[in-house]
């Protein structure tokens, strides 16, 4: 029902809905997440970060974090060095705390261990390259009624633009799994009642890409005014959706207890603009050169 | 096959009695095509398109099902063949069924211009009074093929022409209009998507009538929800496709 690429725009989604039995009107979401590049930091928060992710994909298209399960796919290097047994530690603990915090149980998942290059360099002097230990998670869930799923495009010009749950300063901020739970059950009830317009999970990028992907989906325009230093930040917990101007007030009171501002609008334009505290101008692009840009990588197919 | 689950629910909320039987156990149990009044080839990758898409069945079906799959077809009956099963039903001959002897085929379904495997949905106009299509004019399905491009030799094309063969062309409507897509997705003669044989009861079509069963397989369900929502229109339950099936209960029923 919510199928890899969505919208007018035709962009890739972080999360699908299919309908296995015809006479039912349930869905199947499915959604994965992985963050490789966190691993340099910490892996803890690398793998935190991968399940948070995964989560709320499927909570931003309409799925229930009541009815979800996880599945692991480590990608990791040598079980013989003790420093990568040590992070893959660190990672086993956080798919303990956060899958625990969440109640979210692993289902099934797999490893693949030893993906290190051992080689030599040009000057003949043996080489070890090994990858970023990522741990990749799969969320399965189940959506009651998947005419209530909610695709990532916005819809129509006017549509108010919101960040639901608090963007930090620090790019590091650990995963509050407790805080987000209250924003995803929240978003679920607000998507139940036919309340969100479109939605998507802020990840890789943080709200820039946000904004551009939802935007491209829908190729339709925003207008968006942000404060100081938060449009890459890429900190876990957060989902921008779209609001029928008609609906604000409902919407608003579903979200007692969550942080949430209202950033701009959609506009019936092909420019992407965000300002920051309504003077710099961070980011003002056509959407065709954008979607040009987005499709570069396969123009040739 | 693959799709023939669809395919069966398809004709079963349309209002019939719907069975899937293997084309082995139809070979074996000779008098089973006499119990039912419409056959559909449903569509999928049968024999891996192996040899090409549609032509182990074929063989079968022309090597051990031949007779009583004419029998069938001079009765009063009904088919559809989609996708894989126009394949199928093209390389039988029995689509087209203008040259003699019977099981001559006079077309072919190539592979796609674009060497790819298209999966997208599509605009459809009606020019057929098929008992397939009554009451449509022009309506949107999904295709998923990597061998759809209809080729016929001119004077095969101006025999289906006269003879009003020629059902579904792809043109130009809502699907494309909303994601910018070109109106014929393969390079197919004539933007020709689906056709029948003389009778207008033998019906084969690269689209997927059993993929647009429900409003929630459209494309852009999520955005018209929001279109109607906010002018205090129902959102419709059923989708485009089912109406080819309802037309087929329709023809014995009524």
């Amino acid at each position: 029902m919510l199928k890899p690429l969505q919208g007018r725009g035709r962009i890739n989604a972080d999360a699908t809905v299919t309908r296995p039995v015809y006479t039912s009107q349930k869905g199947v979401v499915l959604s994965q997440a992985l963050y490789p590049n966190y691993s340099d930091y910490d892996p803890y928060h690398m793998a935190a970060s991968s399940i948070d992710t995964a989560i709320r994909n499927v909570v931003a298209a309409g799925g229930t974090i009541d009815h979800l399960a996880l599945l692991d796919n480590f990608c990791w290097c040598s079980a013989h060095d003790p420093i990568r047994l040590g992070q893959l530690k660190r990672a086993a603990r956080a798919c303990y705390d956060v899958a625990v915090a969440f109640e979210t149980p692993f289902i099934s998942g797999k490893d693949s261990m030893f993906n290190d290059f051992k080689g030599f360099d040009e000057n003949g002097k043996p080489v070890m390259i090994s990858i970023s230990p990522t741990l990749l998670i799969s969320a399965i869930g189940v959506i009651p009624d998947v005419s209530k799923s909610v695709s990532l495009d916005v819809k129509l010009a006017g549509d108010l633009v919101y960040v639901l749950g608090e963007t930090h300063e620090n790019p590091w901020a650990p995963v509050d799994a407790k805080q987000n739970v209250k924003l995803y059950r929240a978003f679920y009830k607000l998507a139940a009642r036919d309340l969100i317009a479109s939605a998507i999970s802020v990840h890789h990028g943080g709200l820039a890409i946000a904004f551009a992907r939802m935007s491209l989906g829908g190729l339709l325009g925003l207008d968006i005014n942000l404060p100081q230093g938060i449009l890459w930040n890429e900190n876990q917990g957060r989902i921008v959706t779209t609001v029928a101007p008609g609906n604000k007030n409902k919407f608003e009171n579903g979200l007692k207890n969550i942080p949430y501002a209202c950033y701009g609008t959609v506009v019936d334009s092909n420019r992407l603009t965000i300002k920051e505290n309504n003077t710099s101008i961070l980011i003002n692009e056509s959407l065709s050169d954008m979607i040009k840009a987005y499709r570069k990588p396969f123009e040739n197919y | 096959m693959n799709c023939e689950e669809e395919t069966q629910f398809g004709f079963r909320i349309a209002g019939a009695i719907a069975d899937i039987i293997h084309i082995n156990d139809c070979i074996d149990r000779p008098r089973i095509l006499t119990r039912y009044q419409i056959l559909a080839i449903p569509g999928g990758f049968s024999y891996g398109d192996d040899t090409g898409a549609g032509n182990a069945f074929a063989n079968k079906l022309k090597n051990h099902l031949w007779e009583k799959l004419l029998k069938f077809a001079s009765g009063d009956r009904l088919i559809i063949a989609i996708c894989n099963g126009f394949q199928i039903l093209v390389n039988t001959g029995l689509l087209t069924g203008l040259h003699t002897p019977r099981g001559t085929k006079d077309i072919a379904l190539l592979q796609n211009e674009s060497s790819r495997l298209i999966d997208r949905w599509t605009d459809l106009k009606n020019f057929s009074l098929s008992p397939w299509l009554r009451g449509i004019n022009t309506f949107s399905l999904p295709i998923g093929h990597g061998e759809g491009r209809l080729y016929a030799k001119p004077e095969t094309l101006a025999l289906m022409k006269k003879n009003n063969m020629i059902a579904l062309r792809y043109v130009k409507g809502d699907i494309c209009n909303y994601q910018q897509l070109p109106v014929n997705p393969t390079g197919t003669l004539d933007n020709i998507a689906g056709i029948t044989d003389k009778t207008g009861k033998i019906f084969g079509l690269m689209p997927h009538p059993e993929r647009a069963l429900f409003f929630t397989q459209l494309p852009y369900w999520t955005y018209l929800k929001e279109v109607y929502t906010r002018h205090g229109k129902t959102i419709p339950k059923e989708g485009p496709g089912l109406q080819i099936f309802k037309n087929a209960v329709t023809y014995f029923s009524s």
